[in-house]
């Protein structure tokens, strides 16, 4: 990874040196030596602190939609290629413009589960990175300023055995009443923290629905109704929008699978509209668009 | 009362906690979940998992529950039903002399026994404790408190995101424990220090039997702990540096989640909501946490605390300045969880030493 830092650090030292960006965000040695971490760097004399490897695990594309970063103008971003998409929705939305983000682009083979990391887990294969790794169709970005290639052989996997989010065919398969028990025990654990929204790069409402209260849409209770609803209407939200970076699953501390929600909603999407999102930055989101000719007649 | 020390194996510590269950007592302990390890409750002493250092939240949920009922009322016809969790309850002497609980859908009288709690969870209970009865005395908390019984394992070895010792606690802390385990012997080592440790030891003759009582000088002394560094430096670098440029520059990878706030321990902020219909409702207080942006957005539109910066900088003024000031202790037990769980890596230990290290800077920082 030593060629891929220094080309990393090189692409950032030009872009502030020559002021083309004030703001300067990537991944840096974190609290253990599994753990990477956000650094934002703005004085060309640090960028020595940039690096990569399989540990990066976080979506640094959330920090776009920060107020005190947003101060900054103009910035560029280390991105791999799922946060890379997320950039991508950033701008398709108007929530970004493509003139004042400079994307630094890195070929990623995968990252490793961060919770087998914290056990000590170090070698990237198929069966310690994240689902999404293993669904990966953008290893090299389609969208940046900047690609930095990787130095490192991508890791094979062995054979058609491996299903990514296997466990959404399953769900398919049960009964309403079985799938409602499943989710139910699911969210019954969560604690409302909020995580999930948090760090996903695409919850960006300066107000978000679970704060309104005139009238009060979702409950505020942690308990079975109120986290059902929260958890449902996020899921609509991203609907058509997530990305599937999978922040919201690897920051949830109870581990509640919300992947195998926003990816059942993202392949059915896909089905019904073909559309994916984070791919085109001219596209039409598919829920903000209205076409006159649309198969089903309730629209009409 | 006085502490009493007692040895036992780890055969009969396990008759123990299965007698405690068969005494229809409701047991929690560290219980595997998908990998991970959770507070939960357990149906026999194998079902826990005491290999791990730490749960991945606290127990706080069994004092301060995620979502407390403080009543609840429905209303038929000319008839209107109201759920007092406290209704049994003398709120002066905190005692229910009737003897039975209020028909409630949650028993906050619900006796509760801990097995398996480390020195920092345990620590917890009291810090809480000065907080829900500096002023007004809260039923809720105490009466839950009251009828928490904590039997806690001593540490071995931290790891690099503990600082218990840093925050004056130690891997071998009793505080806040009625029983405290320290493995050795035949199986433990066991120091009990309250009353209701003694309750739970002499809850029937056999659990009596169990315990075999020694002398002081035999029960193993705590190792010689040493600080990494000076909480107190830290505390006086926060007594100077308000306006410190540090927690604008620092928490910029801070998201805003709650996620350090809801496994914290020692964390105890709610809100009050009120939630249902005409017909049927209840006034509930939910966890709340000062991470969020709309916590202290005022209806005005103003917001005294409007970055992250300001959001964190007043989660380490609380935790080891303000709460410091007023009860002389601090409001973390340096369990690491924040930073074990933090989803952007932010590590509160790494942190504090950091600001301790800058104690006698004045401005900005870096």
């Amino acid at each position: 990874m030593e060629k891929m830092n220094e080309k990393i650090q090189n692409i950032a030292k030009e872009l502030l040196e020559n002021k083309e960006v004030n703001l300067i965000i990537g991944f840096t040695k974190g609290s253990n030596p599994l753990r990477m971490r956000s650094v934002f760097i703005t004085d060309p004399k640090d960028v020595s602190k940039l690096s990569f490897n399989s540990h990066c695990v976080q979506d640094l594309a959330v920090f776009l939609k920060k107020p005190e970063v947003k101060k900054f103008g103009k910035i560029g971003i280390v991105v791999k290629g799922c946060d890379e998409k997320a950039v991508n929705t950033l701008i398709q939305e108007y929530q970004l413009s493509r003139d004042n983000i400079k994307i630094i682009g890195l070929e990623c083979h995968g990252v490793i589960k961060q919770n087998l990391a914290d056990k000590g887990e170090n070698s990237l294969n198929q069966s310690t990175v994240y689902d999404k790794c293993l669904a990966c169709e953008v290893h090299t970005p389609t969208l940046y300023d900047y690609l930095v290639e990787s130095d490192e052989q991508a890791f094979e996997i062995n054979g058609n055995s491996i299903k990514p989010y296997a466990k959404i065919e399953e769900l398919d398969l049960m009964s309403a009443e079985e799938r409602n028990v499943f989710w139910q025990n699911e969210f019954e654990k969560c604690i409302k923290c909020y995580a999930c929204r948090q760090v996903c790069p695409l919850c960006y409402c300066t107000r978000c629905i679970v704060e309104k209260n005139t009238p009060q849409w979702i409950e505020t209770n942690i308990e079975e109704t109120g986290n059902a609803q929260w958890n449902m209407i996020r899921a609509y939200h991203l609907s058509g929008r997530c990305i599937g970076c999978g922040e919201c699953e690897r920051a949830c501390p109870v581990n509640i699978p919300l992947m195998l929600i926003n990816e059942k909603m993202a392949r059915d999407t896909f089905e019904k509209f073909g559309y994916k999102s984070g791919i085109d930055i001219n596209a039409k989101p598919v829920f903000g668009t209205f076409d006159i000719n649309d198969f089903n007649d309730f629209i009409k | 009362m006085e502490e009493k020390y007692y040895e036992i194996s780890s055969e009969n510590i396990k008759k123990f906690v299965n007698n405690l269950i068969e005494q229809h007592n409701e047991v929690i302990a560290p219980k595997d979940k998908d990998g991970d390890t959770f507070y939960d409750k357990i149906n026999n002493f194998e079902d826990a998992d005491l290999n791990i250092l730490l749960p991945k939240l606290s127990f706080k949920e069994y004092l301060l529950p995620k979502t407390e009922t403080l009543f609840e009322y429905s209303i038929s016809g000319s008839n209107i039903n109201i759920c007092d969790p406290l209704e049994n309850i003398d709120v002066n002497t905190n005692t229910n002399n009737s003897g039975k609980a209020a028909d409630c859908s949650d028993n906050i009288s619900q006796k509760r026994i801990i097995f398996g709690s480390r020195p920092c969870d345990a620590g917890a209970g009291p810090i809480m404790e000065k907080v829900f009865n500096w002023d007004y005395k809260d039923e809720f908390f105490n009466e839950r408190f009251k009828n928490l019984y904590l039997i806690s394992i001593a540490c071995d070895k931290p790891d690099n995101y503990c600082f218990c010792t840093e925050v004056q606690l130690s891997p071998e802390s009793s505080y806040g424990s009625d029983i405290l385990l320290k493995k050795g012997g035949s199986g433990y080592y066991a120091k009990v220090i309250t009353e209701k440790g003694m309750e739970l030891i002499n809850s029937n003759s056999e659990n009596t039997s169990l315990f075999k009582e020694i002398s002081k000088d035999k029960f193993p002394a705590d190792k010689d702990w040493k600080a990494a560094f000076d909480i107190k430096k830290t505390q006086s670098f926060l007594d100077k540096n308000f306006t410190s440029n540090f927690f604008q520059e620092k928490f910029l990878s801070c998201i805003g989640c709650g996620v350090c706030t809801y496994t914290c321990p020692t964390c105890h902020c709610f809100d009050i909501q009120d939630e249902g219909t005409n017909e049927k409702g209840k006034r509930i207080r939910n966890w709340d946490s000062c991470q969020f942006g709309i916590f202290t957005l005022h209806t005005s539109g103003h917001n005294p605390r409007v970055t992250q910066g300001d959001r964190y900088r007043q989660r380490l003024m609380h935790k080891f300045k303000i709460y410091n000031e007023k009860f002389n202790k601090y409001l973390c037990v340096g369990c690491g969880r924040c930073s074990r769980n933090c989803p952007e890596d932010i590590d509160l230990k790494e942190i504090t030493a950091e600001l301790s290290l800058m104690e006698n800077s004045n401005k900005q920082a870096e």
